[in-house]
């Protein structure tokens, strides 16, 4: 191999796909220099599926919520500075929206998006089917001063889990094959229910007789039936 | 820009990108939790500054170089007691029917994994994100010959350790 393959082999090894002039022309009269381009070729183009390495489902999503919920975070910080103003435009907004009746549902904010953050962050979870036992569930929900009936159905999985670092119950209900959320916030106090939504999730939160239920689903029917659910399979003790 | 444009835009440019940088940060920090913490730190960094971006075409090199300030910035805060992990699923493909295929894309891995990571960086930014040896340069703060040289030794030394038992192509490589 003379100095001039070397040089050549060299460019090829740097980068297979920048190809000069000078390159070109020594491979098309080096038999040997054109089949080591082939070779750095076919190595380069098994290199790329190999780096693809698989992404988390949902990635997309759970990076638009956070910026989402750091400008409503920013929102919010904002309105303290900005009260009386706010006040003002709020209640003008308010009086326009409720004429014109858009106010039915609301994109989340406060507890609905920790709720929904927690989701993502766990998406996992809607593909598990751990079908616990009721006596199991229960066991988690006495911690917090509840209680389920055998009307809650299947249940795919429960935990103990971190919103606004407390410990809540964390449920999984199946609704006809489908994943319903169901998450029980003990210090939230609800006094209407509360629908919201997001890109891909609809959601609803509703008082319990001590804070609430937020419930998730991805399907508006199964929310609908999960909730019924819910508010007939739990008593809370005061 | 008014806001709703620029959530489309922004939403555009995640739906772009938030892949390649995820494995891009993989690749660096072998930590699934990290990368997946460090893709959405670089593009909520990203939010807050895109006003000031002037070039929609620089928007790929300027995100891989805010993640890569941002990785950087893990290590100001040390951790002595962290454990490395390896979340690297080597044997983890979605698009690869192929057995045969299947094999190299693993074998490849391995071989990926062992690379010391001042050559596996710029051999990713030129493979998975595209970039001229330049423009890793410029993402990399490091002056495009010094690109040259660790990409060359990238697939001079992966090379050797996948074909190190074909002794007529090792020593061509060797040689180089």
């Amino acid at each position: 191999m003379d100095t001039v393959c070397i040089q050549v082999r060299r460019e090829l090894m740097t980068d297979p796909k920048n190809r000069n002039t000078e390159v070109l022309q020594h491979v098309s009269s080096c038999k040997s220099c054109s089949d080591f381009m082939q070779s750095v070729s076919s190595f380069d183009s098994k290199l790329e599926p190999a780096m693809r390495l698989e992404v988390p489902e949902g990635l997309e999503s759970r990076i638009i919520l956070a910026q989402r919920m750091g400008q409503s975070k920013k929102a919010e910080k904002k309105k303290v500075y900005d009260y009386k103003w706010m006040s003002i435009a709020a209640a003008l907004v308010l009086a326009i929206g409720l004429s014109i009746g858009i106010f039915k549902m609301g994109e989340s904010h406060g507890i609905e998006q920790e709720v929904l953050a927690h989701i993502y962050h766990e998406i996992y979870l809607l593909e598990t089917d751990d079908n616990m036992s009721l006596a199991s569930l229960n066991l988690i929900l006495k911690q917090h001063g509840i209680q389920a009936s055998d009307t809650i159905g299947h249940i795919r999985h429960a935990a103990n889990c971190p919103i606004n670092n407390k410990s809540v119950p964390h449920m999984v209900l199946d609704e006809q094959g489908q994943s319903i959320t169901v998450m029980y916030i003990p210090w939230e106090n609800t006094p209407e229910r509360i629908p919201f939504y997001d890109q891909r999730f609809k959601g609803v939160k509703v008082s319990a007789k001590k804070g609430s239920f937020v419930i998730v689903s991805e399907d508006e029917n199964s929310l609908t039936n999960v909730e019924r659910r819910v508010m007939s399979s739990f008593e809370t003790r005061i | 820009m008014n806001t709703k444009s620029k959530s489309s835009q922004f939403e555009a440019i995640v739906n772009a990108y938030s892949k390649d940088l995820y494995r891009y940060g993989l690749w660096l920090t072998k930590d699934s939790q990290v990368a997946e913490d460090l893709t959405q730190e670089t593009f909520l960094r990203a939010w807050k500054a895109m006003d000031s971006l002037k070039d929609p075409n620089a928007v790929k090199s300027w995100l891989f170089t805010i993640y890569r300030r941002e990785n950087a910035r893990r290590f100001e805060k040390i951790r002595p007691d962290t454990t490395p992990i390896d979340d690297i699923n080597i044997d983890k493909f979605a698009q690869l029917e192929d057995s045969f295929a299947k094999t190299e894309v693993i074998l490849l891995r391995k071989s990926l994994k062992e690379l010391p990571e001042e050559y596996l960086e710029p051999l990713i930014l030129q493979v998975l994100g595209g970039y001229t040896c330049e423009e890793i340069g410029e993402i990399m703060g490091i002056k495009s010959g010094a690109v040259m040289t660790r990409v060359f030794r990238a697939r001079k030394k992966l090379r050797g350790l996948l074909e190190g038992d074909e002794e007529n192509e090792q020593s061509e490589i060797a040689e180089i």
